[in-house]
């Protein structure tokens, strides 16, 4: 994978570990998993400690980024323990989101639901560490399957008719289509609608995705753009103040469009006519 | 060894102390677990965890459900005015009787009664295969701009004993009070919505809300997050009607009260049900409530749908209180408009404290400031409805007061 991919991959963790931190302003399922036994400070100066550490990976990521480590240096093992822990970070909240809210049939698709997002660290790692065709093939993969749970488990969701999802959707007119009271009903009537064909739609990319022998760019591109749409629609169903919740989802779109270039650059170069 | 000094000591420490014993005696464990022990088992043909419910006509209406070990064979309530002593003529049939979900046969029994006087103590015995509950009452909501109270509260999951406490206090505070006339539940009765065991556990403990005297207190419910699944329906008899949990109850002719469901869709349907319900409201009452789970302006948490998609219909139509839940803590907002403090906004109270742990509240956010507040304690809101204003005051467990406000009418 080029250099300018790796810097892509990194962005793209970091700007996830932004949106992690801003999102603790919020308790976090770790802090509602342990408020039970540990009590409240505990657990709020738990996620004001991750908070900060959140942020301050972010910035040490950029610049061991900048300074590209050799591979056995200190510094470079640093830079793998951050990601470890930035990755470790998001699978133990997908795990906890599901643990803390039992029998909720959303929130049980989140360990997979939120793969790209712990797997993308994980990926990362893999691919400053070990060199060679074979291990980024395997690389690859791993990224594939990321994007596949994730879609996976937002179009579970979308097939069973989330009610935030309907309520993104409906926000999202109300911004483009004007607030109107008498299209409230009808806008959330569309909404169910629209959610089971976007279901299919996802599938379907994840079954394109996940086929071995193939490449499919096109599938790739559009994972990408329909990951970055549904990941702004955070933002247009509920204004800027939510930058967060885009920025925690960058890998739903990014990854896709990482995979994109990747395949893009590492494909037999069209012969000219 | 001379034990003297030691026991006159301890004597003076219970002579200190017994008057706030005799106050609040469920802040002694033996005492909660001695209340536990007696509650009504669900084994046998015997009827149990029996519960007072109001959704839309508490003035007329009221449905009183139980739960049996079994299908059983014959199931009624007798009933009747409770001014003439012992008298229970009437009787009524449960409309609705059905298995649990993901119990072990345990059924559910709801007895819709309909035609009641408006202000009226009605007495009652639920029977089941002949064997009945202690006799019991409750008062029907007023049809006149009569004074009352109502208790709010939410967040009754995790903490069991701590859920008992809250329960014991809120038998006591109505048993003393005849104006207090229901409690509304903000949500998250449990922590798992379709787990049987911890809703039939919640179920049993209800039972310490009946007051000393055998005062019932009916129950107007809210769904919260802990609380998907079909037993929340089988509970409380769909309240609202089935995928919808949302209603609006004529508490008077003066004062009601908007449930609203934030565990579905806030900006669809409902947004427009909410709408068209407020318009039609705020003309005719003097004192205009809204209840739901997720708040939109959280003492702890990120601001929920309701914020984006309710608020503006609150602000709207002037609503003079809105309750929430989720926040495991105590606050009171500034009064809120257009996302600032202003003397004509709203002020948003509540976020649960009827049992679960409590959080430490994000103290520094702008609405919380004063004249609003925050805190934290299990607690119970009394808001008493009067003609001229309504008093707001939160009470904690050592019937300390955490917290009180007045509001004039708009």
């Amino acid at each position: 994978m080029t250099p300018r991919l790796l810097w892509f991959l990194r962005i793209l963790i970091v700007v996830q570990s932004l949106g992690y931190a801003a999102k603790l302003v919020s308790p976090s399922s770790l802090n509602s998993f342990l408020l039970a036994s540990m009590g409240d400070p505990f657990v709020t100066n738990l996620d004001d400690s991750v908070r900060i550490f959140l942020w301050l990976a972010c910035l040490a990521l950029l610049v061991i980024g900048l300074l590209n480590p050799a591979p056995a240096s200190p510094t470079r093992r640093l830079d793998f323990s951050l990601l470890a822990l930035l990755g470790g970070w998001s699978f133990l909240l997908a795990i906890l989101s599901w643990v803390v809210n039992p029998g909720n049939p959303f929130h049980a698709t989140d360990p997979y639901g939120h793969a790209a997002r712990y797997l993308a660290p994980v990926a990362l790692i893999l691919l400053l560490s070990r060199k060679g065709t074979a291990w980024e093939g395997r690389i690859e993969w791993i990224l594939r399957w990321g994007v596949a749970g994730t879609f996976l488990g937002h179009g579970l969701c979308a097939l069973w008719l989330k009610p935030s999802f309907i309520d993104l959707i409906v926000g999202t007119l109300d911004l483009f289509l004007g607030d109107d009271p008498s299209a409230y009903a009808s806008r959330e009537a569309f909404a169910l609608l629209a959610l089971p064909v976007i279901a299919i739609q996802d599938f379907i990319l994840v079954a394109l995705l996940l086929l071995p022998g193939r490449r499919i760019r096109t599938v790739a591109l559009w994972m990408a753009a329909w990951g970055f749409v549904t990941a702004l629609s955070r933002m247009t169903a509920y204004g800027w103040d939510h930058w967060y919740d885009l920025a925690l989802r960058a890998c739903n779109g990014g990854i896709p469009l990482l995979l994109y270039f990747y395949w893009k650059s590492s494909a037999p170069k069209d012969k000219p006519s | 060894m001379n034990l003297l000094p030691f026991s006159s000591l301890l004597l003076t420490t219970l002579l200190l102390f017994s008057p706030l014993l005799a106050e609040t005696p469920w802040l002694e464990k033996a005492f909660v677990e001695q209340k536990m022990e007696g509650l009504a088992p669900v084994k046998g043909d015997g009827p149990s965890q029996w519960r007072v419910i109001w959704t839309k006509e508490p003035s007329t209406r009221a449905t009183i459900s139980w739960t049996t070990a079994g299908k059983g064979k014959s199931h009624l309530v007798r009933y009747g005015l409770h001014s003439t002593g012992g008298d229970l003529g009437m009787t009524i049939e449960p409309q609705r009787n059905g298995p649990y979900s993901g119990g072990d046969g345990e059924h559910y029994h709801h007895a819709r009664l309909s035609g009641l006087k408006p202000s009226t103590a009605y007495q009652f015995v639920i029977e089941s295969d002949g064997k009945r509950s202690p006799l019991m009452h409750f008062t029907t909501a007023p049809s006149d701009d009569r004074e009352f109270k109502l208790l709010f509260g939410g967040d009754s999951r995790t903490g069991v004993h701590a859920r008992a406490q809250v329960n014991l206090l809120m038998a006591d505070l109505s048993g003393k009070d005849e104006q207090v006339i229901a409690f509304a539940h903000g949500g998250d009765y449990i922590v798992s919505g379709k787990s049987w065991s911890q809703w039939s556990k919640w179920m049993s403990q209800h039972e310490l809300t009946v007051a000393g005297s055998g005062k019932a207190l009916p129950i107007i419910p809210t769904r919260g997050n802990h609380d998907g699944g079909p037993l929340y329906d089988e509970i409380f008899d769909v309240p609202g009607g089935s995928g919808k949990n949302y209603y609006h109850t004529m508490v008077s002719p003066q004062v009601a009260l908007v449930t609203l469901n934030s565990e579905i869709s806030a900006a669809g349907e409902q947004r427009a049900w909410l709408d068209k319900t407020l318009s039609g409201l705020r003309p005719k009452v003097r004192w205009l409530l809204a209840e739901y789970h997720r708040p939109a302006w959280p003492a702890v948490k990120g601001p929920g749908a309701a914020k984006k998609f309710w608020v503006p219909l609150f602000e709207k139509y002037n609503l003079d209180l809105v309750v929430e839940s989720d926040g495991h803590v105590i606050k009171r907002t500034v009064p809120i408009r257009d996302e600032k403090q202003s003397p004509d906004g709203i002020v948003y109270v509540g976020e649960g404290g009827l049992g679960v742990p409590q959080r430490k509240p994000k103290a520094d956010r702008w609405y919380l400031q004063k004249p609003g507040m925050s805190g934290a304690g299990h607690h119970l809101m009394r808001v008493t409805f009067g003609k001229k204003k309504m008093d707001y005051e939160v009470v904690l467990l050592d019937r300390k007061q955490a917290d009180r406000c007045s509001f004039l009418p708009r």
